[in-house]
């Protein structure tokens, strides 16, 4: 164990080893807060496309036409966005999970914080939909 | 000095001081590693100098209010976990005869009564169990450690350290009465 002891401190005497600077870890802290705030709002855009599709092709109503009405709602389904809000949604409780010292939440708690989160965004893009629609349409222009 | 403070003097520039931690540590993270993965001292050794290089490379990231025993125990659980998982090791290992610790320390959970000369069934019963019952068990009796610094090094909920502690209570328990 000596040998331990005087092998790190010739190292650290030396400069073989180097702390890594609090700019790395700042970074990193950072990087997971802002990146875990972008996943709930694609996510939550994601999700407020999907109520938009249910307003748009209001699923009980094209029941009424039976078969037909049910394959307009298998075939218009956005499965695409729905599987990537899942995927989105797991990622936002790995992540949250691994920011500070949220380890100590129950992996419960975590599911419904970011859910909660991501349907109340959805949720108010949904009401004030038409404040982000024409400045989406002028990007788009 | 306490730990944290011999670590916001390393960080301000007194290098040598960090002799007083690897003093402090090197030990215990041995028989940490130890009773995880039981391989060859040299090993082990080079194991605990990982977790020791790891510790400075990183200090700038520790948080001084949190307990720096915590934090360093996290590190030595990353670096097992890690050689674990490159060795493909079974799970079940066996400590060894002479393990210090079980001498010194031949004492286990309030409600199973074991005297000292039962240390070998009592290191036995402990060693069959698996891993992270094994672990648990190992900072609360051994290295006197309470739920919330567990919860730092293992990086589950509080209430997850007392359901942990708590199986391996009952898993000892019936492995014992067995004997």
């Amino acid at each position: 164990m000596k040998k331990n002891r005087k092998e790190i401190m010739d190292k650290i005497r030396k400069d073989e080893l180097k702390m890594k600077p609090k700019w790395w870890f700042e970074g990193i802290r950072w990087g997971l807060e802002m990146g875990n705030w972008i996943i709930v709002l694609v996510a939550s855009v994601f999700l407020a496309a999907g109520i938009f599709w249910i307003e748009l092709i209001c699923p009980i109503k094209a029941l009424d036409y039976g078969r037909l009405g049910l394959e307009l709602i298998l075939s218009s389904l956005p499965l695409l966005g729905l599987g990537i809000m899942v995927f989105l949604l797991i990622a936002g409780v790995v992540i949250y999970k691994n920011r500070g010292e949220n380890y100590k939440k129950s992996i419960k708690k975590i599911w419904i914080i970011i859910v909660l989160t991501v349907v109340l965004a959805a949720i108010f893009l949904t009401i004030f939909r038409k404040v982000f629609e024409p400045e989406i349409l002028l990007r788009i222009i | 000095m306490t730990d944290e403070k011999i670590v916001e003097l390393v960080r301000n520039g007194d290098k040598e001081k960090y002799s007083k931690i690897v003093e402090r540590y090197e030990a215990k993270m041995f028989y940490y590693i130890k009773r995880m993965i039981n391989q060859a001292d040299e090993e082990m050794e080079d194991l605990v100098q990982e977790v020791l290089v790891a510790a400075y490379e990183n200090l700038a990231g520790f948080d001084t209010k949190k307990k720096f025993s915590s934090w360093i125990y996290r590190i030595a659980h990353n670096k097992a976990i890690d050689y674990f998982k490159k060795k493909k090791m079974k799970i079940n290992v066996d400590l060894g005869e002479k393990e210090e610790y079980w001498e010194r320390e031949g004492k286990l959970p309030e409600d199973i009564e074991i005297d000292k000369q039962d240390g070998e069934e009592l290191r036995k019963a402990v060693n069959s169990l698996e891993i992270k019952y094994r672990e648990v068990i190992w900072l609360y009796y051994f290295e006197d450690k309470n739920y919330d610094e567990i919860s730092d090094i293992l990086r589950i909920p509080i209430s997850n350290v007392g359901v942990l502690l708590f199986r391996a209570k009952e898993k000892l328990k019936r492995r014992y009465e067995k004997k």
